[in-house]
């Protein structure tokens, strides 16, 4: 039964990636992608990876598919070049290989992971006892750091590159009602996902982005003008303190026990949990900013 | 491994800090780089007398933690980058970026170089140093988003679309070079550069490693995958454009480089189908240099001819347990980030002076050549690759190694494409530096500015590597193979 | 066919169908949204590749969630780079 299952969601997914890769309308393009995602998140449960299966929702889908949306009306629909058939059946025949190849590769070796068992033999160090918590800012903390940085990149380039700013009027009646039901309700999701990524799934990204969520029905609103030197300003030292925290907390550190990233004995739990805090608003504010597009400063 | 921790965090922390404070954001930018440059040369000195470091973050052992290895071939790199970041850090305070265009347009413009340009550097040392290929892919991301950032500074509409293509070329091949990873994941159940010899083994490995040269190959601009890359290089700000040509492929290559050195003598077709596309690379890349007809584009081309260059001494280099081959490639990639950084800033100030970047008008005769043109014809020495420069060494390690095996074919070919590198270069060198006759009387000097001190430091630096190339040899023979 | 099959299945004809489009589309959103159904069709591969014995690996978990988060950073970039291309006389 949970077979026939996988099997339709299977077949579902590859189904709503083919509308969303080869639809002609844009908008039935994107909404095929969210679904797209909502459904990938479905199968990741049925995996066991109900961490990332909330973040495909939230982050994947969601605010992936805002963006999309966003961009939609304002690009430019460019000319269909003339492909000659060819080519495209060239590239499609090529694709074919490749996908054969990869089943393949995936296929033929039996995988032995090299993580579990040390994954399970540290855990009881890392201070928490959701292990991909644990890999995210403990064991690897290092990567996370750096994927910050891609977020804080990303904030700067969207600054230097703005966007035109998205305007709230068209729907602010509807919206403002929704508003008031989603923005407490963001806030006590994300503040639980936060709480319990220590001990379940959930942690920084999913309650950031669940925040996020949040922070854009208030823009969408009218409520949050960022066209506001002051709201904006906060937005945005919010956004790099994320950066700046972590930073300042792999310097502390290594100046405490030695190591980068190392935190002191016992305190690993407090540590997780302080810079997931400060992250969790930090990728929020980013989000946010990266949806609105640039707060633009006027220098005096 | 206190100076492998400045590198790899400081430049983010000033990142932010320019960020936050954009008034201040040069005297960040600044600090960093001369701090950074200050750290990389302890950390060389270290390495030299002690030997290869290695420390694991967290103090969680790899596979599961991440370690950072500084070892000579990553000491050699870190140094490079942090000189060409002295010298463009020197160029951006002085000139500016951009062509003045209204006040706030260009302090945003500046407040935006810093804050991307240190997390340019913060990238890069970090990848230099990391131990682990899911960690290299997330310094790749970082590196590709910053460098966009330089590219569309500017601003004109040439400069974003080459920037969306960039970025766009450079996601595929990070997604690609993360399938790869994935790969070989399945293949070998872990993910440091360790695991690298283990791939061999497997046809999954193999293909694994197949997939993460080709991710490297789009990124590095390795010919036939450079289509996006010309456009970037030419139509960025000076500053940009020398940290793009010289040092933001190197991260590539660098990849390039090390894995064939971690896989050891098990990757033949891998190396073979590197030296072919390289050779085809220098000899296009060349091509394009010579009809090129403005001068940034010419150098622009001049890279992918280099890129070609060094790709080819990577795939050639024999099995790094028994030949000291694969040095060639580091010594080229060196002298490459020198010449070719100072050739970009000597560029900008040629440009800035005559006011176009036209190879035909670079004639004239009523201005003599300046510091920024002589700066040029060293850098173009030490491409071409003549004694007494950085480049004659690698490319005479190379082509010394290749008489040994007999290997005329690739002579032949590297011959040939130093010939054409000549001739490229000669087409803007045989015009700048005409001097007697065909100079007016009257004609004004152009005036010393901090940009020609960036660009002459940087190739005689290129120059001076040649007859001081024991060190980085010294250094790069102690790298534990 | 077990369920990680057929998900593997999945996994490789999202990036090879995404590859193609890739390959084909001119449109600068196709090509955006190309690039992140190749990313979801990795992220399968890579949870499918830890999975042994029904159980998920969590640090192929942790690979899958920084690339979410990196992705949704860069096609935030990639669409306001669109934006201003397709439109943007503003300045």
């Amino acid at each position: 039964m949970t077979q026939l299952f996988d099997a339709l969601l299977a077949v579902g997914i590859v189904g709503v990636a083919v509308a969303a890769l080869f639809a002609n309308d844009r908008f039935a393009a994107v909404g095929a992608f969210m679904v797209m995602g909502f459904l990938v998140a479905l199968s990741w449960v049925r995996l066991g990876a109900p961490d990332v299966a909330l973040a495909e929702a939230a982050i994947g889908a969601g605010l992936t598919g805002a963006l999309l949306l966003r961009s939609a009306r304002r690009l430019r629909v460019e000319p269909k070049m003339c492909q000659s058939r060819w080519s495209v059946a060239a590239s499609g025949l090529i694709s074919i290989g490749f996908a054969g190849l990869l089943y393949a590769a995936i296929t033929s070796v039996p995988t032995v992971p090299a993580y579990p068992p040390l994954v399970a033999e540290r855990l009881g160090e890392s201070g928490v006892s959701n292990p991909v918590t644990a890999v995210l800012l403990n064991f690897r903390a290092w990567d996370t750091l750096l994927e910050i940085a891609v977020l804080f990149v990303a904030l700067v380039l969207v600054i230097v590159v703005p966007v035109s700013r998205v305007r709230p009027a068209p729907l602010g009646e509807m919206v403002v009602p929704f508003a008031k039901v989603v923005v407490p309700l963001s806030v006590l999701i994300s503040g639980h996902l936060l709480w319990q990524g220590a001990d379940a799934p959930g942690g920084a990204f999913q309650a950031g982005a669940v925040l996020a969520g949040g922070g854009l029905a208030l823009v969408l609103a009218g409520a949050m003008r960022l066209k506001k030197p002051l709201q904006g300003g906060i937005l945005r030292a919010t956004a790099l303190s994320g950066l700046a925290v972590f930073g300042a907390a792999a310097v502390a550190t290594a100046a405490l026990t030695g190591h980068l990233l190392g935190y002191p004995d016992g305190q690993a739990k407090i540590w997780i949990l302080g810079i997931e805090a400060v992250l969790t608003l930090a990728i929020a504010a980013t989000l946010v900013l990266l949806f609105h597009g640039s707060v633009r400063r006027v220098p005096k | 491994m206190t100076e492998a921790y400045v590198l790899a965090l400081l430049p983010f922390l000033a990142a932010v800090g320019a960020a936050a404070t954009p008034r201040m954001a040069a005297i960040w930018g600044l600090c960093a780089t001369l701090i950074n440059l200050g750290a990389s040369i302890l950390l060389a000195a270290r390495i030299l007398s002690g030997g290869d470091m290695r420390a694991d973050l967290g103090d969680w052992p790899a596979p599961l933690g991440i370690s950072l290895v500084a070892d000579g071939l990553a000491a050699v790199m870190l140094s490079m980058t942090a000189i060409v970041a002295t010298a463009v850090a020197l160029q951006a305070m002085s000139w500016g970026l951009v062509q003045p265009r209204g006040g706030q347009q260009r302090s945003r413009l500046q407040a935006g170089f810093w804050p991307l340009w240190l997390a340019t550097l913060g990238a890069l040392n970090a990848l230099f140093l990391s131990g682990d290929l899911f960690n290299i892919y997330v310094t790749f991301e970082i590196l590709g988003l910053s460098a966009v950032g330089l590219t569309a500074l500017t601003g004109s509409r040439n400069s974003l679309r080459a920037a969306f293509d960039y970025l766009a070329a450079g996601l595929a091949g990070s997604l690609v070079f993360l399938l790869g990873v994935a790969l070989a994941y399945a293949a070998v159940g872990r993910v440091d550069l360790a695991a690298v010899p283990a791939l061999v083994d497997t046809a999954t490995g193999r293909l694994a490693l197949g997939l993460i040269f080709a991710g490297l190959a789009v990124k590095a601009a390795l010919f036939p995958l450079h289509f996006w890359m010309p456009a970037a290089h030419s139509s960025a700000a000076p500053a940009a454009s020398a940290v793009l040509s010289a040092l933001v492929v190197k991260g590539a290559l660098y990849l390039a480089l090390r894995i064939t050195i971690e896989a050891g003598a098990g990757i033949e077709v891998l190396r073979i189908a590197l030296a072919v596309l390289g050779a085809a690379g220098m000899l296009w890349g060349s091509w394009m240099a010579l009809r090129a007809e403005r001068l940034k584009l010419l150098v622009a081309y001049s890279t992918v001819a280099q890129i070609g260059l060094i790709t080819l001494a990577i795939g050639v280099a024999d099995d790094p347990s028994t030949s000291a081959m694969w040095q060639a490639a580091a010594l080229l990639m060196l002298s490459h980030a020198l010449a070719k950084a100072a050739m970009f800033l000597a560029v900008g100030r040629i440009a800035e002076e005559l006011g176009h970047d036209r190879i035909s008008g670079l004639n004239r005769t009523d201005l003599r050549p300046g510091v920024a043109e002589f700066a040029f014809a060293i850098a173009a020495v030490s491409l071409i690759g003549l004694p007494p420069t950085a480049g004659f060494i690698g490319k005479w390690l190379l082509i010394d190694g290749l008489i040994d095996r007999g290997a005329w074919v690739w002579i032949a070919l590297l011959l040939g494409g130093t010939a054409l590198s000549a001739a490229y270069l000669s087409r803007v060198v045989s015009r700048c530096l005409r001097g007697g006759p065909h100079v007016a009387p009257g004609a004004r000097r152009p005036e010393w500015r901090t940009g020609d001190v960036a660009a002459l430091g940087l190739a005689t630096t290129a120059l001076a590597l040649g007859l001081g190339s024991a060190l980085p040899l010294t250094l790069l023979n102690g790298t534990a193979l | 066919m077990t369920s990680e099959t057929m998900y593997i299945l999945a996994g490789v004809l999202l990036a090879a169908l995404a590859m193609h489009r890739l390959c084909t589309a001119r449109d600068a959103l196709a090509r955006i949204l190309a690039l992140n159904v190749l990313s979801v069709g990795i992220a399968m591969l890579m949870l499918l590749a830890g999975r042994v014995a029904g159980v998920t690996d969590a640090v192929p978990q942790a690979f899958v969630l920084t690339g979410i988060v990196v992705l949704v950073a860069v096609t935030a970039a990639l669409l306001s780079l669109a934006e201003r291309i397709s439109g943007g006389d503003d300045d």
